[in-house]
């Protein structure tokens, strides 16, 4: 029996059967349906955290220091640039707690300093005018750029027009040039941030010269898990201090965490699921089971005519694959579906947030095939090899 | 003439747990090609048994059976099933086709099973449904669309598509009234007339008169009845039905 052949008879005796076929599927539809919802989901949150860091941001060491009496400065940085030449850039961040104030409001916030290429490093995009540059910061330029919830919070709207106003700050409330705005809602982690220069910050807010943050950018190809483990250990030694007052996370040790919790995730759902694909092929081997039983006497036919035993296992075991394949098609596309509603259900409940869009890889959809292949296999043997074992003489006088 | 079939000295022994049945007592028989030879017997009397060593569905217990020649104790059971493709077509009492397939798809099934190139199959399966008579219109009917007798003449068809050398009718007529019996037996007398080999076996004396040959089959042993009879011969039966016990 040629491949063709199998095919045909294959959907031929599907067909005849379809509400069957259909019923006896649901379980591999719904089961793979589920996986595939959940992948795509998952896939979609992790595609859309890393867009939204942006590529460079995985090179990204955050470092901090708590010794008593002794904060971080730009000394400190400059040790770092000098120690690990594998560090492309290095910026820092302090802040400091100040009111904002317009002539009908004030805003109590916390304004950050930032070193010149701070933007640059942490890929921040304006909406509107600029971002603060190298120059502000050796003049000292009372420059502002306003997240647009800080514009909100001034002008009522974030979308008011806000650039070029003058806004005071501080106890002296000094005037303050509005910039730039930066791009970016609710779901945008500067959304509610004011920035200046650092320079500025440490002169006219904090009155000292201490760095929050150094965020510094490892050169491409560097592993910045391990670059941020040895930052840490230098640091420690030249703050003279024990490693436990001193903080280096790179961003890939986040991502690794994040890609561990959503593994993890996954696998709880897909046992939760394979639960729902082991009752559908029980269903198959059942409808298998009812078939062989059924077609007795067409078996007991073939077998006169010549079909081979081999070719009666091929038959059936052909008529189970193809029943979990067709299941598996719908389950992809209705999970698939279903995991595009769920996307749009987080923008319902959680109203602001951007939402992402659901990204299901081919690698998912080979594996959900193959699975359905090998449950079609797995289940369809038994009904197979006991319709390939009939005894023609006996079958052909069943009734 | 050449001899499609020679069955020498055959038993067949069924070994069930209530003890063993003897079906075949040593029954011989030799069939040459072109002949028409009618088995008849009652039920019971082991010819659905000799019928399916015949078929080469069964093998015997003891004795030889040869096919065209070759002895197919020494056969493996995908050799049995590709002798049984290529070489034997059966026709059934209840006709067993595909409910649901086409005629044409009915007739063309045995060819699956055969190395027959696919565009070759139906110009076959039309050949064959010419020979038995069945008109082009219901080709495409599904089989279930019939009346019993076109059944019959499709199954006819499906035996006769591989082109085999022996055609095996068990009842072919136990299903249908007298008169489509009538024609359906009239189809494989014309059949025998273009050089084909048949075997019936029937419990009907009136239908193994249209044979050449009639032996009847009597608690497993084989007995000539009658040779180059029609009706009318019947009388030289050595019984008939409900003669039996």
């Amino acid at each position: 029996m040629g491949i063709r052949d199998l095919i045909q008879e294959t959907l031929f005796s599907l067909s005849s059967n379809k509400v069957r076929s259909f019923l006896t599927t649901l379980g591999i539809v719904i089961g793979i349906a589920s996986v595939i919802a959940m992948t795509s989901l998952i896939g979609g949150m992790q595609k859309s955290f890393i867009d939204e860091m942006g590529l460079s941001q995985a090179r990204m060491v955050q470092v901090s220091a708590y010794v008593p009496d002794r904060p971080l400065a730009k000394k400190d940085a400059d040790a770092l640039a000098t120690a690990f030449p594998e560090y492309e850039d290095i910026a820092a961040t302090a802040y400091g707690f100040a009111t904002i104030s317009t002539d009908k409001t004030s805003y109590e916030t916390s304004v950050w300093g930032v070193t010149g290429n701070y933007f640059s490093l942490a890929v921040v995009k304006a909406e509107s005018g600029r971002l603060l540059e190298e120059d502000d910061d050796r003049r000292l330029t009372r420059a502002l750029v306003v997240g647009k919830g800080i514009v909100r919070e001034l002008f009522g709207d974030e979308d008011a027009p806000a650039l070029g106003t003058t806004v005071r700050i501080g106890p002296n409330a000094e005037s303050y040039l509005i910039v730039g705005v930066i791009e970016g809602n609710g779901t945008s982690s500067h959304y509610y941030n004011a920035y200046m220069p650092m320079g500025t910050l440490q002169s006219r807010i904090t009155g000292t010269e201490s760095y929050d943050t150094i965020l510094a950018l490892a050169r491409e190809g560097t592993d910045a898990t391990e670059l941020a483990v040895r930052t840490k250990e230098f640091l420690a030694q030249w703050l003279k201090t024990s490693e436990d007052n001193v903080f280096a996370y790179s961003m890939q040790e986040i991502i690794n965490q994040m890609n561990v919790v959503m593994a993890g995730f996954s696998l709880m759902l897909t046992s939760i699921a394979s639960i729902s694909l082991f009752v559908g092929g029980i269903g198959i081997m059942n409808m298998m089971l009812t078939t062989v039983t059924e077609r007795t006497r067409e078996i007991g036919l073939r077998k006169s005519l010549g079909a081979h035993t081999s070719d009666i296992t091929r038959q059936f075991l052909a008529e189970s694959i193809a029943l979990c394949l067709i299941g598996g098609f719908f389950g992809i596309v209705m999970g698939y579906a279903a995991s595009w509603g769920l996307a749009g259900l987080v923008t319902v409940v959680q109203p602001g947030t951007s939402g992402f869009s659901p990204v299901l890889g081919i690698e998912s959809v080979a594996i959900a095939a193959g699975v359905c292949a090998l449950i079609g296999i797995v289940f369809g043997f038994y009904p197979a090899r006991r319709a390939a074992r009939l005894d023609p003489v006996e079958s052909l006088r069943y009734q | 003439m050449t001899v499609v079939l020679d069955v020498n000295g055959l038993h067949r022994i069924y070994r069930t747990k209530a003890g063993d049945t003897h079906a075949l007592r040593g029954v011989s028989l030799t069939v040459e090609q072109g002949e028409f030879v009618a088995i008849m017997g009652p039920s019971g009397s082991g010819k659905s048994t000799l019928m399916n060593i015949l078929g080469c569905l069964d093998k015997p217990t003891h004795g030889s059976y040869r096919f065209e020649g070759a002895d197919i104790a020494d056969y493996s059971e995908d050799e049995l099933a590709d002798l049984r493709a290529t070489r034997i077509g059966f026709v059934f009492q209840s006709f067993n086709l595909l409910p649901r397939a086409t005629v044409l798809r009915n007739v063309m099934l045995p060819l699956v099973y055969t190395l027959c190139p696919r565009p070759e199959r139906e110009q076959r399966a039309r050949f064959a449904l010419h020979c038995v008579g069945l008109e082009e219109r219901f080709f495409e009917h599904r089989s279930n669309e019939l009346s019993g007798g076109q059944m019959q003449r499709v199954a006819i068809a499906r035996a006769l598509v591989n082109n085999p050398a022996l055609i095996l009718a068990d009842e072919p007529t136990g299903n249908l009234d007298t008169r489509t019996g009538e024609l359906v037996l009239e189809t494989f007398t014309r059949l025998k007339e273009t050089g084909r080999t048949i075997v019936l076996i029937t419990h009907e004396p009136d239908v193994a008169a249209h044979a050449d040959r009639v032996l009847s089959i009597r608690d497993g042993l084989l007995y000539t009845a009658s040779t180059g009879g029609k009706a009318g011969h019947t009388a030289n039966m050595p019984f008939r039905e409900g003669d039996m016990p």
